[in-house]
Formats: structure tokens, C-alpha cells, sequence
């Protein structure tokens, strides 16, 4: 048997497109279908989104002096096969 | 066009958590436009035909007024804006328990035909005397089905449970998938047309 509908693995694919309201009209009436039944699902968007919002607003730390040093040193030391 | 509304506890829409405009008393909620696709969806206000209802069981139910151009979706209907009309009141958690219930006792019997079929007389025999979710899950726990019944067996037991749980939507699912399992894709359509059918009684639906 074959159904037009998408089940929660599928979902947890195209969560993030769903999030960005980046899906097909086709495929965002799947999600909602499916979404509108799977609490785990639903669940697991709440958590992506919690994410996203935590994720957000934490500034971006900068490495430490050292790692920067480090991060620099091992680019330039790199072999020269491997320099765009 | 008439049509209907699920939203989640408050007036919210399930999905965008938008608030939806609630009529008072003679007066209609005001229109809700899909503004280029920033204010409620993409590019439309969602609502649903009769028909469509089983798919998309919320918290309250609401009739709604269409404006625009109406476009027809696989289980719902697209429009620029709508507004609210008035909350159907027959919806709530008694009537989706009702409603739980039935597609339960759904899923119990496309389970009988499946037993049937394979000759497991006693087993479905016994399923067909349960008339409440607790006696299905019990039945389907005690129950030894032959391998070719087994999965419409098993999601008889799903669904008495969903539905004690109070998922209404999930046992709809449920019984919807147990009808094609046993009869074909046919058989699912006809199952979400009883479903269907039972809401516009049960609700005095005539949109």
C-alpha cells in the first residue's frame, strides 16, 4: 500500500524548511496533515524552535587568543597541494 | 463560501499561533487576511469542508465565511480571507471522546473481517463482543491472531488505546489505516467518509 502522506521520519527532514516557511504548497499540506496527528512531531518542532530561539540570542564567542594563534599557524603551515 | 475552523484552545490557529478574531454575540469576527502570505499562511487562510474534518481535530471548532476566490485542497480549501462566524458548540472534549470512541469500535471491527477472513473465529469473536476501548485493548491483549490478521488485529488494540487516551484524531487515523489494510485505499476512503458522516450528524453540520 502506498498513501500520499509522510510519516515522522519524513517529517524530521523537512522540519526546518517547514520552520523557514520554505515548503511547496503540496508538501506543507503533508506536514500540517501529519502534524495535526503526531504529537511526538509536534513536539519535536517545539524543540527545534526552542532551539533556534535559545541559539539566537547567544552572541558568537571568539576562540581564544591561543586557538587563534593555533587555528592561523596550521592554515599557513598547510601543504602547499592543498592551497586553493 | 461556509466553511469550518479547527483552532487550538483560545482562538489560536494550530499551526501559525495566530489569534484568530472571535465573533461577539450577532457579530461576525473580523476578516482575516492572508496579507502576502506574512499574516496567517503562506499565501491563504486554511479552512476545511465537512468532509475534511477528521484530518484536522482541534480544541474548538468554528464556522467560517470565505472571501475571495476559494481553491479547492486535497482535505482543505484555501482562501485570501475569512472570518469567524460562530464556535459550533457541539464540538468539545465529550464529543471528540464520542468520536474517539467510534473509531475505535471502527478499527475493532475491520479487525473481525480480517479475523474472519483468516478462519480465527474465536479470536474475532471475542473482539466482536467488546463494545468499550478498555474491553478492545483487553481483548487484543489476550488475543492470538493469525499471522495474516496480526497488524489489523494490533491497530485495533492502537486505536482502543489513542482512544482512551482522548486522541481523537489519532484513532481516526488509526481506523482509517486499519480499513485499507484490510479492504484496500478504497476502503480508507469510505472510512474517512463514515468519519466524516459522523461528525455532520453528531454536530448538525450543513456546510
Amino acid at each position: 500500500m502506498s498513501f500520499d502522506e509522510i510519516v515522522c521520519r519524513e517529517f524530521a527532514e523537512l522540519a526546518t524548511d517547514y520552520l523557514d516557511g520554505a515548503l511547496p504548497d503540496a508538501t506543507l499540506e503533508l506536514v500540517e496533515e501529519h502534524l495535526a496527528m503526531c504529537d511526538w512531531c509536534r513536539d519535536y518542532l517545539g524543540q527545534i524552535e526552542a532551539t533556534a530561539a535559545a541559539v539566537s540570542h547567544t552572541p558568537a564567542a571568539a576562540p581564544a587568543p591561543e586557538t587563534l594563534q593555533a587555528l592561523v599557524a596550521a592554515f599557513r603551515d598547510r601543504p602547499k597541494e592543498d592551497r586553493p | 463560501m461556509i466553511a469550518y475552523k479547527f483552532l487550538a484552545a483560545g482562538g489560536l490557529g494550530p499551526f501559525s499561533r495566530y489569534p484568530w478574531p472571535l465573533p461577539r454575540p450577532g457579530t461576525p469576527g473580523a476578516w482575516v487576511a492572508a496579507a502576502g502570505g506574512a499574516m496567517v499562511c503562506h499565501d491563504a487562510v486554511h479552512a476545511c469542508r465537512a468532509g475534511d474534518l477528521p484530518w484536522w481535530l482541534q480544541d474548538e471548532l468554528w464556522e467560517a465565511e470565505l472571501g475571495g476566490a476559494v481553491t479547492p485542497g486535497r482535505h482543505k480549501v484555501m482562501a485570501p480571507r475569512a472570518r469567524l462566524l460562530r464556535r459550533v458548540d457541539g464540538w468539545g472534549p465529550a464529543c471528540a471522546q464520542r468520536f474517539a470512541d467510534a473509531c475505535a469500535g471502527r478499527a475493532r471491527d475491520h479487525a473481525v473481517t480480517a479475523l474472519d477472513r483468516a478462519g480465527a473465529g474465536g479470536t474475532a469473536d471475542a473482539l466482536r463482543a467488546c463494545t468499550t476501548p478498555r474491553e478492545i485493548r483487553a481483548a487484543v491483549r489476550a488475543g492470538r491472531p493469525p499471522e495474516v490478521a496480526r497488524i489489523a488485529h494490533t491497530m485495533a488494540g492502537d486505536a482502543a488505546v489513542r482512544a482512551l487516551g482522548g486522541a481523537a484524531v489519532v484513532a481516526a487515523y488509526i481506523a482509517a489505516h486499519a480499513a485499507a489494510r484490510v479492504d484496500g485505499e478504497r476502503a480508507m476512503d469510505a472510512e474517512r467518509a463514515w468519519q466524516s458522516d459522523w461528525l455532520r450528524a453528531e454536530l448538525r453540520l450543513d456546510a
